[in-house]
């Protein structure tokens, strides 16, 4: 298996960094950080949807990025899926990895996109301390 | 003016089979592609993947028709699967790449056409990459990957003539079956010439 390539004390320090936004925001359901070819780096989401939410998030991710292509751009940074029971985030942390956040409809979406950021900004400083190999 | 017929064809195959490097080998003008870097033990086979679609077009034209195919390259990793169901949609007929090389691969190709069998009953090709050369294998294919009705050719995708020329082996087999079954017709858009 291909799975976190990440050192265990990395994936643990992930893993504190998303369970901190499921804490702070109780309307965030779940989160995972992919790797861009569909891998579980890190996760707080129960077992079994973690390795199937990590590959469509980076199907999405890189349809996104052909989508920014159309201005321009030569990837994406964020995509927002809005449905009737809520929200999906995915932000690009770094160059090899996305992040996608669960939160149900009536969370405070500022507060979110904030917290978010943050969020991106401990995990690619994890990422960059032992970078994901081939990413 | 001669009819003009779109045909959508879903080119699959396991991880590494030549997915991507057919469609491009093939396809009139520059892919779409969702291609990102491998990570772990698929790094040691190549540099990227696809992890969502490609999409390309290859315009080919008779005394009597004209036909744009639209080529879609799935992943080839079970994780992706989803895409397999997405991508399936609609599609008029089934390229099923198998790699001659990779023997240990070619249960997974058997899965996938049972998967894309499913999802609809299309005409299908079964084309054996690097085996444009020895037939042998192909007879091997034939029987390790048995897909109903199916026609078997070996070929290299690389090759830009022998890709396109795999592609019409396809076609041909879509046409003849449109022939043989009247009903499969109504299926079919007529674009105004
Ligand atoms: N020399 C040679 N190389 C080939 C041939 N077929 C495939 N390859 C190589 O094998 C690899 C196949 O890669 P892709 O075309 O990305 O395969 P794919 O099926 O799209 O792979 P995934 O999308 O990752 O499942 C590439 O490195 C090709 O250059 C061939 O007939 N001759
Ligand atoms: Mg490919």
């Amino acid at each position: 298996m291909t799975t976190a390539p990440l050192q265990t004390d990395l994936r643990t320090q992930a893993e504190n960094a998303l369970a901190d936004l499921f804490v702070a925001m109780p309307l965030v359901t779940g989160s995972v950080l992919a790797s861009t070819d569909g891998h579980v780096i890190a996760a707080d989401l129960d077992e079994k949807r973690q390795k199937p939410t990590a590959a469509m998030v980076a199907s999405a991710f890189a349809l996104g990025g052909r989508l920014a292509e159309l201005n321009g751009s030569d990837g994406a940074d964020e995509l927002t899926v809005r449905s009737a029971k809520g929200f999906v985030l995915i932000l690009a942390v770094g160059t090899g990895a996305a992040l996608v956040i669960l939160a149900q409809s009536g969370v405070n979406l500022g507060l979110l996109n904030l917290k978010a950021r943050q969020l991106v900004q401990t995990l690619s400083e994890l990422l960059s301390v032992q970078e994901v190999p081939g990413v | 003016m001669n009819p003009h017929f779109d045909f959508k064809i879903v080119v699959a195959g396991p991880f590494a089979a030549g997915k991507t490097t057919m469609i491009a080998a093939s396809a009139d003008g520059p892919l779409v592609g969702t291609e990102a870097p491998t990570s772990g033990g698929e790094a040691a086979v190549k540099a990227t993947t696809t992890v969502g679609m490609e999409y390309g077009t290859l315009a080919v034209a008779s005394d009597s028709f004209s036909v744009e195919l639209n080529l879609y390259g799935v992943p080839g990793q079970e994780r992706f699967s989803f895409m397999w169901d997405i991508v399936g949609v609609g599609m008029d007929g089934l390229f099923l790449l198998v790699d001659a090389d990779r023997p240990e691969t070619w249960a997974t190709s058997a899965t996938m056409a049972a998967h894309f069998g499913a999802l609809s009953s299309t005409p299908v090709v079964v084309g054996v990459n690097r085996a444009s050369t020895r037939p042998e294998v192909v007879e091997q294919v034939r029987h390790a990957v048995p897909v109903p009705g199916a026609r078997y050719i070996g070929f290299e995708v690389i090759d830009p003539q022998d890709a396109r020329n795999a592609l019409l082996e396809l076609l041909l087999h879509m046409l003849e079956q449109m022939n043989d079954e009247p009903a499969a017709q109504t299926s079919v858009q007529v674009a105004t010439p």
